[in-house]
Order: structure tokens, then C-alpha cells, then sequence
């Protein structure tokens, strides 16, 4: 029997039809609304999640729910190998024009529904701004006095021209289509201004630095410069990518730029070029750090 | 090369305004179809407040100029002139577009430029030439450098990205009303464009790094088959001299690997595309199906269903002929009569049954892959969206004032 049962396994994996379970909307979306509020945040209500936001948004705004994607970039994720978070997310257009998003994480695309849903991240659309929402338990306070909202860190909606790519005749026009991605294009929003209210509970200090993940940090850039190809390099047609090392200090700007890899020719043009980075203060709980990441350059030859 | 690198607090503040503005101005567009197309005199305007585009497709080329009153207060747009010159700028075996299609291309471009000058009087600087990630030639260089020797003006050539943001933007009205209750619209929303060359998709998803602030990802989805290209791969496979009967054999034979395979890569990377309920549906084939199936509706927002794909697709394979001379009887208005017999030559004149049935293949695959027929799901062709792009480009240079 248990070789029976083996071999059904066996055969079952070889033809590709024991796969996991799809990501049920429905389940995915039916959870997130019956999770008490108290388990997403321990300061709300032990009362139904669905409840508790109709309530706060009130009867007249339309409230959405839908299955949606709550990482960064999914198809970096993919590229990596590794799973995209999947959460149910509610929108809500109050009367006044204001928008609220909140993410609650369910499990991932592939594997489904794991674990119990945990609260992702939330934002309200106001006047044509983003502003986050770091706890749910602060949702209630920034609906109820909007002008607090204009006080705490705001992200401009993106704007549709910098994602443009200008060809002039007799410019690469490959690399100009090629491009880089919407993201990257876009100049990042001013940097957030930390205004602490008098109600606010003194943040704990933030460690020393924070290691940040190249892709976030390359999203964060507001200059970017590329290294100059050596001369001596050229010649004996030395190419490929560096690897730098970078610590960016609270404003933004490279303090530290250390190689990690790359062609002896080549890495001082790459430390060069990364020291001229400049990024946008990455903030821990409103308060800006320092990171820790690295920037790769790509040294290519060129006919 | 980018531009809008710097932001100074007064960029910021136009930007938001902008922002505020392009949302209202879409959603009174998207409300008020009939404009489209219209020619009104321009009277007193101040030349400032026109600006002209026009935009390079693989399906052809399209003028547009709009009067902008004062963006600043958001107070309005008007477009008041729109032309489209329908014509091949496809990419031969070698990746590149022809010169005589480039030579024709040009001419084309320098008759809107002119008329833009002399008809509408839209001064030079506020007249923008923009080109369609849909082209992806090889020697769009050669296409750049006639414009400018025609015209003067550079062209702009959109990547993917930001195609797509125009087209999300431009497409998708920002909310609709159930009752007297409003709900965010765009949020769970999608574009799928079937293009020449190119299935494209768009949406927009609010997004939440690590560390960092929120924002609008306006997410990119793209395979390399549309209805031509997918029409010129079924020739190759089954023969140019192949029967329809054969020839759609053909289709469904390749649909697999050409058409569902990729939509299932795309999306493996973008999952939540598939969950949208509202599915804005454009393209050239989308049109013609819309035209040929149901020439009396005219609405702006045309609701269609999975039925209406799968009875298209019957008919262009059993019945091409009275699927291209469809009865318009139920037509009793003589002006609306005219404008879709010209809808209807110019569908005739783009595609052959042939290249229909290729099309409903695509149409089909996109249905099935990306689960139209699931409950709940609303499937929209947007008469207008062939426009969308440029309008929202025209938009967006009106908003960024005078130009140097």
C-alpha cells in the first residue's frame, strides 16, 4: 500500500499536476475581513477588520476589496526566485476625494494563503499626494484631521514626465527605448521632513546603519553618475561589473564608497562615480539613517 | 535622457496641480466622448493656451491639438481638432522599417504639423511628435531625423513605462458612481491594448518599499505578438496560400506558444493583473470587432463580453464576408450612419480575414488567460483610446507652461 501511495506521489510530481494550491481571492479576501483588528494591531478593537474600517471610512464611501500585490516590484522577485506577497487589499473613496488604501499580507501568489493575515502597509491619496500610514492604529487620527496629514511625510503622486526618454536624431536610439524602468526614471519625492506631534511616543533610537538591498537603494537615488571607462582599461579591453560598496549617511550623500569586486582598471572609476551619488534620506520611523548598500556598474566595450 | 530632474517647491506645487488637473480632465473626457473628433475654431484663444501632438504608432499616425484655459486653476481642456492617418510603419524580416515607409511617415507628420501651424495656429514650441514603444525598429534613428528635417522637432520616443502610464491615465476614468456612492475605479482596473506588433497591458498598484514612501507603480505588461505580427506568423507556418480553414488551423495551432505561453510569463511576474475586475479593452482589432459586431452602439464605454470574442472569432472563420458588411439598419440617424460607414471602410481597408481571424485569436488567448469570463468581471472598449496617449502627453506639456 505504502508503495502504491509512493508511487502515486512520484507520478503525480513527474507529471507536473501536483502543483500548489492556487490563491484563492475569495479565501484570501474572507480572511482579511474577519481578522479581529485587535490582531493586526494590538491598540484596535477586537472586532471584525471589515467592521472596524467600514466604520471609520464610513456608509458613504465605496469600499473595494480585491486580491492584490503588496511587494516591491514582483518581477524582480521572480527574477530572484523568490515569492510575490499577495494581500487583500481595501480601498476606500470617502465623500470628501480622499483615498484609503490599506494592505493586508495573506500568504504569496504561489504558495497561497499562509499563516494569519498581518497588517502590510496603508496610505491615503489627499489632494494628489500619498501619505503612508506606518501603523494601522494611526488610520483613525489621520482621516479624522486631515491638516495632520500635511505635517507628516508626504510622496507626490508621480509625475507622468519624468518617465520619459528623449531621443534626438543620432543618439543610440536602442538604449534610448531600452530605457530604464518607470522607477527608476523617476526623480524620487522630496525628502520627507520629520515634524514629531507632542502625542507621538518618543521613537526608539535607530541603529547604527541599516543594510539595504541594491535595487531599494538605486530606487532612492536622485544622482546618478556614471563611471568614466579608463583609457588603460580600454586598451587591454577590460570589462565587466564592480561592485561598490556604499554607506550613505542621513542626507543622502555617500560617505563611504569601498570595492568589493571587480577589474583592478577598473574599480577607481567606479568608486569615482559612486562617491557622486546622491540619494533620497532613507527614514526609519520618521527619522532619517544611515545605509548600508552597494552599487554595481557595468564596464561594457563598445566597437 | 530624462528631464524633469530638478524639483523645487514650486515644480512640487505645479506638479500637484498637474496631477489634480490630468484627473479631472480625464474624467470630464471620459465623460464627454462626442468631442473627440470635432473640429472647433480656436476664435480668441491665446496662441499659449494650444498645443498640438502628434503620435507614431505602428497602426499609423495621430494628430491632436488642445485648448487649455488655465491648467493652473484646473479650469479645463478642449480638444478641438483630431485626424488619423491610418499607415504600415510595420518592421520588414530585419528588424527594420522601411524608408519609403518612413518617407511616407514624414510627409504624413509635416501635413498635421502644418495644418497644426496654419489652421489652428499652435505655436512651433508647443507642437510635440511623439513615437510608440510599439514601433521597436531597429532604424527609428532614420524615422527621427526625417521628422526633424520636415519639421523641426525632435521626436520623443515613450519607453513601455511610460506608455503605459499614459495610457492607464488617459484610458481609465479615475472613479465611477454606484448609486449616489462613488468608488475608486483605477485601483482595480487594467488596460490591454492588442496592437501591430505588440499585446500590451497596464495598470496602476500602490506600492510600499522597505523603507521609503509609498507610490503609484504604474506596472507594465507586454508580449511580442499582436495582429499582425501574429497574422505574418501563421503565413509563414501554413503558407500565404493557405484557405482560411487552413489558415485558422494555423492560429490555433500557434496561439499556444505564441500567444497564451507569454501571457502566462507575464503573468507569473505581475499576479495581480489577473485579479482586476475591470478589464479596459483597445487596439485596432478590438475596434474592428466592436464595429463589425455592434456598428449602432455608440456609447464611449462600450460594455462586451467573453461571447462577443468567442462569436467574432466563429465568424471570422465561417463567415468573413458578412462579418465585414455587417447590417446597419438599426441605424435611423443619418450622421451617426456616416461616421460608421467610414469606421467600417477604415476596418475593411486594415484587415483582411485573414488578419481578423489572427486578431480574434489574440482576443481569445488574452480572454482565457486572463480570466474575462469569471463572475464579477466588466469588459469595457473605449472608443476613444486610440487617442488616449497623445492626449494625456498634450496634457502633460500644457502643464509644465510656456515652452522655452
Amino acid at each position: 500500500m505504502s508503495i502504491f501511495a509512493f508511487t502515486t506521489v512520484l507520478i503525480l510530481l513527474w507529471s507536473g499536476s501536483f502543483q500548489a494550491p492556487a490563491l484563492s481571492e475569495k479565501r484570501a479576501v474572507a480572511g482579511a475581513q474577519r481578522i479581529l483588528a485587535s490582531e493586526l494591531d494590538a491598540e484596535l478593537p477586537a472586532r471584525p477588520f471589515a467592521d472596524w474600517f467600514r466604520q471609520l471610512v464610513g456608509l458613504q464611501a465605496g469600499v473595494n476589496w480585491q486580491l492584490s500585490e503588496c511587494g516591491e516590484q514582483p518581477g524582480m522577485l521572480v527574477a530572484q526566485g523568490r515569492a510575490i506577497p499577495a494581500c487583500a487589499e481595501v480601498n476606500a473613496l470617502l465623500p470628501d476625494g480622499r483615498k484609503v488604501v490599506v494592505m493586508i499580507e495573506v500568504g504569496t501568489f504561489e504558495k497561497g494563503i499562509t499563516g494569519n493575515p498581518s497588517f502590510g502597509h496603508a496610505a491615503i491619496e489627499h489632494e494628489g499626494e500619498l501619505y503612508p500610514v506606518r501603523r494601522l492604529r494611526d488610520l483613525p487620527e489621520s482621516l479624522r484631521e486631515p491638516a495632520a496629514l500635511r505635517d507628516r511625510y508626504s510622496t507626490k503622486l508621480v509625475a507622468l514626465n519624468s518617465n520619459l526618454h528623449l531621443l534626438t536624431p543620432g543618439e543610440n536610439v536602442g538604449e534610448a527605448l531600452s530605457g530604464v524602468s518607470a522607477n527608476e526614471a523617476v526623480p524620487p519625492p522630496p525628502a520627507p521632513r520629520p515634524t514629531p506631534t507632542p502625542a507621538a511616543k518618543p521613537a526608539p533610537p535607530p541603529p547604527e546603519t541599516r543594510k539595504v538591498s541594491e535595487g531599494v537603494v538605486r530606487g532612492n537615488a536622485i544622482v546618478k553618475v556614471q563611471p568614466i571607462y579608463p583609457a588603460s582599461a580600454k586598451k587591454v579591453k577590460a570589462a565587466g561589473s564592480v561592485q561598490v560598496q556604499v554607506i550613505i549617511s542621513e542626507d543622502g550623500r555617500v560617505i563611504e564608497a569601498t570595492i568589493v569586486s571587480g577589474h583592478p582598471l577598473l574599480r577607481s572609476a567606479a568608486v569615482d562615480a559612486a562617491r557622486k551619488w546622491v540619494f533620497k534620506p532613507t527614514m526609519l520611523s520618521g527619522i532619517p539613517v544611515k545605509v548600508e548598500s552597494a552599487l554595481t556598474f557595468v564596464f561594457t566595450l563598445t566597437e | 535622457m530624462l528631464v524633469g530632474r530638478k524639483r523645487s517647491l514650486d515644480t512640487l506645487r505645479a506638479q500637484r496641480a498637474l496631477s489634480v488637473f490630468l484627473l479631472i480632465a480625464f474624467f470630464i473626457l471620459a465623460f464627454n466622448s462626442n468631442i473627440f473628433g470635432q473640429i472647433s475654431t480656436a476664435g480668441e484663444t491665446d496662441q499659449g493656451q494650444l498645443h498640438g501632438g502628434i503620435e507614431i504608432d505602428s497602426e499609423g499616425i495621430k494628430a491632436a491639438v488642445i485648448r487649455v484655459s488655465d491648467i493652473a486653476q484646473g479650469s479645463g481642456a478642449e480638444v478641438i481638432y483630431t485626424e488619423v492617418f491610418n499607415t504600415a510603419l510595420t518592421r520588414n524580416q530585419n528588424g527594420k522599417v522601411t524608408s519609403e515607409a518612413i518617407k511616407a511617415a514624414g510627409q504624413a507628420i509635416l501635413r498635421f504639423y502644418t495644418r497644426m501651424r496654419q489652421q489652428h495656429q499652435v505655436p512651433p514650441r508647443q507642437i510635440h511628435i511623439i513615437g510608440s514603444s510599439d514601433l521597436g525598429a531597429d532604424n527609428l534613428g532614420e524615422l527621427a531625423k526625417e521628422v526633424r528635417s520636415g519639421t523641426g522637432v525632435s521626436m520623443t520616443f515613450l519607453s513601455l513605462e511610460s506608455e503605459s502610464q499614459l495610457s492607464v491615465i488617459g484610458t481609465i476614468p479615475r472613479r465611477y458612481r454606484e448609486g449616489t456612492t462613488w468608488f475608486d475605479n483605477r485601483s482595480q482596473s487594467i488596460v490591454i491594448d492588442i496592437g501591430s506588433n505588440k499585446t500590451k497591458g497596464g495598470y496602476q498598484q500602490l506600492r510600499q518599499p522597505l523603507l521609503g514612501d509609498p507610490y503609484y507603480d504604474f506596472v507594465a505588461v507586454e508580449i511580442p505578438r499582436g495582429t499582425v505580427s501574429f497574422t505574418n506568423e501563421i503565413n509563414r507556418a501554413v503558407g500565404e496560400d493557405a484557405g482560411i480553414n487552413k489558415f485558422a488551423a494555423g492560429a490555433r495551432a500557434l496561439s499556444e506558444s505564441s500567444i497564451k505561453t507569454p501571457l502566462r510569463d507575464e503573468l507569473k511576474k505581475q499576479p495581480g493583473l489577473v485579479y482586476r475586475k475591470k478589464i479596459y479593452l483597445n487596439g485596432a482589432i478590438v475596434r474592428a470587432m466592436m464595429t463589425l459586431l455592434r456598428p449602432e452602439d455608440r456609447q464611449s464605454f462600450l460594455p462586451l463580453t467573453v461571447d462577443d470574442i468567442n462569436i467574432f472569432y466563429q465568424r471570422a472563420i465561417y463567415s468573413p464576408q458578412v462579418l465585414l458588411n455587417p447590417s446597419l439598419s438599426r441605424i435611423r440617424n443619418d450622421e451617426v450612419r456616416k461616421e460608421v460607414e467610414r469606421e467600417l471602410e477604415v476596418v475593411r481597408s486594415a484587415f483582411t480575414p485573414k488578419s481578423l481571424i489572427a486578431g480574434a485569436e489574440i482576443l481569445k488567448a488574452v480572454a482565457s488567460e486572463y480570466n474575462f469570463q469569471e463572475e464579477g468581471k466588466k469588459i469595457l472598449y473605449v472608443r476613444f483610446s486610440n487617442m488616449s496617449s497623445i492626449l494625456s502627453y498634450l496634457l502633460l506639456r500644457a502643464g509644465e507652461g510656456p515652452q522655452p
